[in-house]
């Protein structure tokens, strides 16, 4: 229910990621007009929207402007506002001795933080107590306290350097002890802000930076990531603009709050704000089509274009060989996924592909191909290509080497509303991927019988490189017939694998 | 902003590829853009009519084999070929005629009505439809799709309707098509129309060209009273079908005996813009335009 909402991060780091990032600090740095004011307003919004509370600290604006800036929000109750600089020292007469900041200003700023805080808290669990609640799952379910500071650099010119660092020093323990999150902005680059960013460089979880470029009255803006836990990123950035009303809107999606639908009528994701009809999300355009084909066909006969749908769709399923080792830092998980997900985004066969679902796994994911049987190994084939490149700057010494094994299959799925009412898709087609690839080991690539059989009636040149390894038992006593597709120095692994020869 | 129109008869043979090429070309001709689809998927016409055999057709679109730039191609070339009504050698105006074409490829066929009958590929296919109608919308800015569909009640046929802002329903002046044009009407129609969509009779092949000649030649009085009788009948009849239906008639083309019999008719309209069968198609332009604005 309260779900930390941080503009663009699912863009840069993929949803399932985003969801998980919850908690810590994050800096966004950005040259001046590039957006960081609209994006801390975007991210408040969007926090507000999922029920937290939020603390805005600008040294630079009145609260007549913090209300100009925050117009869209009509209820305020659960954003407040705090200035350091206009800060009065009536609350406290001396500097915080406890937070080593020997600043009035910002002690207050500190104090008026907590006081915030506590009496959120207390008004949450009053509330529990009150209901009769069973009070520690109850309090679980808490709002966190998001705190945005807007800017780093503006406090470094009313108040003293090593006091702001102490200042942001305090405020990121009160963020762990929250298990909360806090925007912190900063104008410039990381060039520009390098000295800074030296002496505050543990405490940023999530380093992030908006390019900007001006072509004559265009302006073009990104966000870009450069390290996640440390991790650096080179690649990753998603370009936004600044909406009219001050809002961001990313590219590929409609508003930064919108939640993915999947049209009722022709199963794409909605990328608009939805029309529904019969409880149904649908294409504004495509509302009249399905009700138009319900009239003509009758509605039971066109229910298998409505929301409990079978689809027969051919899988690929894939999975990074070893990520959950505990050797292996979290730093180089992340790597490894996202470098993953590179890798099969610029896949030929993944990009032309339209009729496909796609669903991260985490350390992985599945793909639905719904029209042609040859695209999953099309795809298994052209990854192992790729991988083979991509592995020649990694060793595995290191970690950085990336092995993954793929599981194809063909079967019917059904569409299914998830947990957060969105279409998801589920079946013996994804199972049967899933279990043919937790057969292979890595450089594997796995079919399950009935699809390999069918390409193999399909076209002669599969003949030559898939292999009948033989019947296997998985999960819950169920027998597969497994073939393996592989061509020297190419793609796939010649080797029969471990849990096979077992 | 796109019209789409769909040409839909109960039987076939009702003129639908006849009179949609012609419309096609009268629009394009009129400095228009028109996109004409041949989705009579199980009997395609066009490609003979137009004599082109393109290398990309529908059904590719369809199983994502080719884009929707391979499939539609531009035969505004072929208006060219017609002197422009205004005398002129070729016409000078900006209109353009594109056509996609269904495959005549026995085996496309058959994959085609394969890939219908299996419930999970069934939906991706119509997916790709409609994806098709809004590529041409976005990429080709055409004025009209102009859409040529399978007769009777058929899946592709029922889709083209649902995609149609308008549809003709084409119909000959026989028992049996009286009969199915009013099936269509209660059974499919009904639902389109109050959903919006505008439904209009096409009377084809109506008696009103030739008056018959007697056995030596010779318009003899019986012969005329013959016609007279079933000029009036037929007029009675339509009234009835169009009380019955709840459809107006948008246009009432003669049998036309030189196009009947014509084994090369190709866009008469414009290869002799003075034969009636010219005027009919200036007409339903005229009241297409009409409906638009």
């Amino acid at each position: 229910m309260y779900e930390v909402r941080i503009p663009g991060l699912s863009s840069l780091v993929g949803q399932a990621i985003a969801n998980k990032t919850d908690s810590g600090i994050i800096l966004l740095m950005s040259p001046p007009g590039g957006g960081k004011t609209l994006f801390c307003r975007q991210m408040i919004t969007d926090c507000l929207q999922s029920q937290l509370r939020c603390i805005y600290i600008n040294s630079s604006i009145t609260r007549k402007e913090y209300e100009n800036l925050f117009n869209n929000i009509t209820d305020r109750k659960n954003l407040k506002f705090l200035n350091p600089y206009l800060m009065s020292d009536r609350n406290n007469k001396e500097p915080d001795s406890s937070s080593g900041i020997n600043d009035t200003k910002l002690s207050v700023t500190l104090q008026e933080i907590r006081k915030f805080i506590n009496e959120w808290s207390s008004s949450v669990t009053n509330t529990i107590e009150g209901t009769d609640q069973g009070s520690a799952s109850a309090l679980d379910g808490i709002p966190k306290c998001v705190i945005v500071l807007d800017s780093l650099t503006h406090m470094f010119t009313i108040f003293e350097e090593d006091k702001v660092f102490k200042f942001v020093n305090a405020l990121s323990f009160i963020i762990k002890e929250l298990e909360s999150i806090a925007l912190i902005t900063m104008s410039g680059s990381q060039s520009s802000n390098e000295s800074i960013l030296n002496k505050l460089s543990s405490i940023f979880d999530i380093v992030l930076e908006i390019d900007m470029q001006k072509d004559n009255d265009k302006v073009t803006r990104k966000l870009k990531l450069f390290s996640i836990k440390g991790a650096s990123n080179k690649s990753s950035s998603a370009a936004f603009n600044i909406e009219e009303d001050g809002s961001l809107k990313f590219e590929g999606q409609s508003t930064s709050k919108s939640k993915l639908s999947i049209c009722g009528l022709c199963k794409a994701p909605i990328l608009e704000e939805p029309e529904y009809y019969l409880d149904m999300p649908f294409h504004h355009n495509h509302v009249t089509i399905y009700m138009k084909l319900a009239g003509a066909f009758g509605q039971a006969r066109v229910s298998d274009v409505g929301p409990s749908g079978v689809i027969d769709a051919a899988f690929f399923f894939v999975d990074v060989v070893g990520l959950s080792d505990p050797a292996l830092s979290v730093r180089r998980q992340i790597e490894k996924i996202e470098a993953l997900n590179n890798l099969i985004g610029h896949c030929d066969i993944f990009k032309k592909t339209s009729d496909k679902r796609v669903l991260p796994t985490g350390d992985g994911m599945a793909i639905g191909f719904m029209l042609s049987p040859e695209a999953p190994l099309q795809l298994g084939i052209e990854l192992h290509q790729a991988l083979k490149k991509y592995n020649e700057h990694t060793n595995k010494e290191d970690g950085s080497f990336l092995d993954v094994r793929i599981g194809l299959a063909s079967g019917s799925v059904f569409i299914v509303n998830d947990v957060n009412s969105n279409q998801n898709i589920w079946g013996p087609g994804i199972i049967f991927a899933r279990r043919v690839m937790d057969v292979g080991d890595g450089g594997h690539i796995m079919l399950a019988g009935p699809l390999a059989e069918s390409l193999l009636a399909l076209d002669d040149k599969y003949k030559s490189i898939i292999n009948l390894l033989g019947d296997f038992q998985v999960k819950h006593g169920q027998i597969l017939k497994i073939y393996s597709a592989h061509s020297p120095n190419e793609f796939g692994n010649p080797v029969i694998p471990m849990r096979f020869k077992s | 902003m796109t019209k789409c129109i769909a040409f839909h008869s109960y039987k076939g043979g009702t003129g639908k590829s006849t009179i949609s090429s012609n419309l096609s070309a009268a629009l394009a001709r009129k400095g228009l853009t028109a996109v004409l689809l041949d989705v009579d998927v199980y009997a395609p016409s066009l490609q003979d009519y137009f004599q082109w055999q393109p290398k990309k057709s529908i059904n590719d679109y369809l199983f994502e084999n080719a884009s929707v730039d391979e499939v539609i191609h531009d035969l505004t070339e072929v208006l060219s070929k017609f002197p422009s009504p205004d005398g002129q050698e070729t016409s000078s105006s900006n209109g353009k005629l594109f056509v996609a074409f269904s495959s005549t490829s026995k085996e496309e066929i058959y994959k085609l009505d394969g890939a219908v009958r299996q419930e999970g590929s069934k939906i991706q296919l119509l997916r790709k439809f409609l994806m098709l109608r809004e590529e041409i919308v976005s990429k080709y800015n055409a004025d009209y799709i102009i859409i040529d569909t399978s007769p009777g009640i058929r899946y592709w046929s029922i889709n083209s309707l649902a995609i149609a802002d308008t549809i003709f329903l084409s119909l000959k002046m026989d028992g049996i098509d009286l009969k199915g044009t009013r099936l269509l009407a209660r059974e499919i129609y009904e639902s389109l129309t109050k959903l919006g969509t505008k439904s209009y009779l096409l009377l084809n092949r109506a008696a009103g060209y030739c008056l018959p000649s007697g056995p030596t030649g010779e318009k003899t009085l019986s012969t005329q009273e013959i016609y007279t009788n079933t000029a009036g009948d037929q007029s009675t009849v339509i009234s009835k079908l169009n009380a019955d239906v709840g459809m107006d008639t948008i246009l009432s083309i003669p049998c036309y005996c030189d196009i009947q019999f014509d084994s090369n008719e190709f866009l008469t309209a414009l290869r002799y813009p003075n034969h009636p069968f010219a005027g009919n198609i200036e007409t339903l332009v005229e009241k297409l335009q009409e409906m638009k604005s």
